[in-house]
């Protein structure tokens, strides 16, 4: 008879605590999300610390009272809000005042009219802007818009707040309740709230920005650990942050894409021109137009609003490309730190007939600065990706502000090269490689016929004659200018 | 020790995961800008145990408001539906009310729909200062325009909801 060694029994003891965490505490396998809905209305705002203690047994005992609270408010933020939400009074920890507390009480919604019920209503009409938004959030959770992506996600529920702050939106009275109430997602957790939504027609902002949230709880991907965000926490559509955290938020803000025309055009817009945060001022940022040397193309990729777009343009050029963008975002939902990289890669292999697509999209959102290596790290290397890079054209290397940028002749159709802020010395030695690759191709183009080669083989040597005799030309044209 | 250390891999190996699990903070979008408050809603209880209703302008100067008196089942509110012209400064009214059964569930809600004064909403919602990203602010004062051309009125609304010996 075997005895198991001591060993072995360790070893066992560790796969069954792998097996346990990796299964727990969601289901692997999720192919509908049910939504737990939760309404909360803040009752009142209670002091929780001193906020000016006197004397030294004063400033000792806030001391001690802010540790506890600050235990207290992570612990409810992080373990009894999404684990153990439930209803009754509870405390909600201010973020922006360590000194304030609200306490509000929370009810299970049973359906839609009891959520009018407690938001003290018997119908629509008799419900505030703000209030229309949560319905909206309530009844958009049963739409085809978000049921259509549940099976794409991995948590069979996830619980919904709406926090009801009616009452206490009077920023002079209550100056931390929209940043303190402000929509988020915790995976397990959404919640979302009436205060940003005091205006007409806000239910569908309410739908987008559920949406959005909800795009976060599908996501496994574990966000750079330090300042993601920048100093300040905030994050824009045309920032530039980190790679992992620009893939989480692009992802999300893609989602909201896909239902709304009005923030594709909000997007486009904004990815014009990005904002860089200071990294010794919070709140601080510069500005830089996407399309100017001072930005590096791999930099591009770290915008969550470009990681949006490009997943936008992938769902929307490619043939099916809404259900290959979905399914290669399933299929790398295990790669923990994933970010547009792996995502694209992923995308490349299981769909290689679009890898030459995704090269352009990614070349088109880079404003053609990534070099060929580059575009390869995020498109792969097949033979279909390097026929897109070879009928790019050719490298022109600027350097502009101590930063070098590769400029690409855009292909195929433009065949442009940029040469604003180039040099003379530069724009002379751009014209005469232009010069010498026409030659190239001529030489090679010749050989071709002389040999007899075929018209299989001589068009593309044509085609790329004809790119290299068109880039030598604009040159010229705009020497004479 | 191995047998420790064979754990401890194993935990290090499935820590990503967990990590994956534990629910993460995620910062604070700012892919639109919220419109400032045009008008604050109140109402307030005294030590007597009398409700007031208070409407305070906070942008410039609301016009045509029209107050709606809603309560549960168990209150019957006795103010009629009243229209304020036009809203320079606070104002106050008394809420004449009466309890009918226990207090649990018990509430009064005034609603209240107005035209906002969409020339200082736009002037508020144009200051760099408080707005200072181009785009977001654009979108902001075009939305502003929007609501002026449709003459579009917003709703606001406060609550009352009376408890076992509370004071709001």
């Amino acid at each position: 008879m075997r005895h198991f060694s001591i060993k072995g029994r360790y070893l066992s003891i560790a796969l069954v605590l792998s097996l346990f965490f990796l299964l727990c505490p969601d289901k692997a396998r999720a192919e509908e999300t049910e939504f737990e809905f939760y309404f909360q209305h803040i009752e009142k705002v209670v002091e929780i610390n001193n906020p000016e203690p006197q004397g030294w047994w004063e400033n000792a005992k806030s001391f001690v009272k802010k540790g506890i609270n600050y235990v207290k408010k992570a612990w409810e933020k992080n373990v009894t809000r999404p684990f153990l939400t439930g209803e009754g009074k509870k405390r909600w920890y201010s973020k922006k005042d360590e000194n304030i507390a609200y306490d509000v009480q929370r009810t299970r919604v049973k359906s839609e009219s009891h959520l009018l019920q407690l938001m003290g209503a018997e119908n629509v009409d008799d419900l505030s802007d703000g209030q229309l938004a949560l319905l909206a959030v309530y009844r958009h959770s049963k739409s085809k818009a978000i049921q259509e992506r549940t099976p794409f996600g991995y948590r069979s529920n996830i619980k919904v707040i709406l926090s009801d702050t009616t009452g206490f939106d009077n920023s002079d009275d209550n100056p931390h309740v929209r940043r303190d109430f402000w929509p988020y997602s915790q995976g397990k957790l959404i919640q979302m709230s009436s205060s940003r939504y005091n205006f007409p027609g806000s239910d569908k902002d309410a739908q987008s920005t559920f949406v959005h949230e909800f795009a976060h709880s599908m996501d496994r991907t574990i966000k750079e650990f330090i300042h993601p965000y920048g100093k300040d926490d905030s994050h824009y559509t045309n920032e530039k942050t980190r790679p992992r955290t620009a893939f989480v938020e692009g992802w999300a803000e893609f989602n909201e894409m896909l239902d709304s025309e009005d923030e594709v055009s909000s997007m486009h817009r904004s990815i014009k021109r990005i904002k860089i945060e200071s990294k010794s001022e919070a709140g601080e940022y510069e500005y830089i137009d996407a399309d100017s040397p001072d930005i590096a193309g791999l930099d591009l990729l770290s915008v969550e609003g470009i990681n949006a777009n490009i997943l936008y343009r992938l769902s929307t050029e490619i043939p099916d490309g809404r259900n290959k963008v979905f399914k290669t975002f399933k299929g790398t939902r295990w790669k923990l730190f994933r970010n547009l990289k792996s995502f694209s890669r992923a995308f490349a292999r299981k769909y290689p007939e679009d890898a030459a697509k995704l090269a352009e999209i990614f070349d088109g959102e880079t404003h053609g600065k990534l070099s060929e290596r580059e575009l390869k790290h995020y498109a792969g290397s097949s033979d279909d990706v390097k026929e897109y890079i070879a009928g790019r054209g050719d490298e022109v290397q600027v350097s502009e502000n101590n930063t070098k940028t590769t400029y690409k002749a855009k292909a195929p159709e433009k065949n442009m090269i940029r040469v604003n802020n180039m040099s003379t010395q530069d724009f002379s030695t751009a014209l005469k490689k232009a010069h010498e690759n026409v030659l190239q191709a001529l030489a090679k183009y010749k050989r071709a016929v002389i040999n007899q080669s075929s018209m299989q083989k001589l068009k593309p040597l044509q085609q790329e004659l004809q790119k290299r005799q068109e880039i030598y030309k604009q040159l010229l044209d705009l020497r004479k200018k | 020790m191995r047998p420790i250390l064979m754990i401890l891999l194993a935990y290090a190996l499935i820590c990503p995961v967990q990590l994956s699990a534990i629910p993460e903070n995620f910062g604070q979008n700012q892919n639109r800008y919220i419109l400032p408050s045009n008008l604050d809603v109140d109402l307030k209880i005294s030590n007597e145990g009398k409700i007031t209703g208070l409407l305070k302008p906070l942008t410039g100067v609301p016009e045509n408001i029209k107050i709606r008196f809603l309560s549960s089942e168990n209150i019957i509110v006795n103010n009629k539906s009243m229209t304020i012209k036009k809203l320079e400064k606070e104002q106050s009214f008394s809420i004449n009310f009466s309890k009918k059964g226990s207090v649990e569930d018990q509430w009064i809600k005034i609603l209240v729909e107005y035209l906002p004064d969409f020339e200082s909403l736009s002037g508020k919602v144009s200051d760099k200062s408080n707005y200072p990203d181009q785009q977001l602010r654009l979108r902001l004062i075009n939305k502003v325009k929007g609501f002026e051309n449709a003459g579009q009125t917003f709703k606001e609304a406060a609550f009352y909801r009376f408890q076992e010996g509370n004071i709001k």
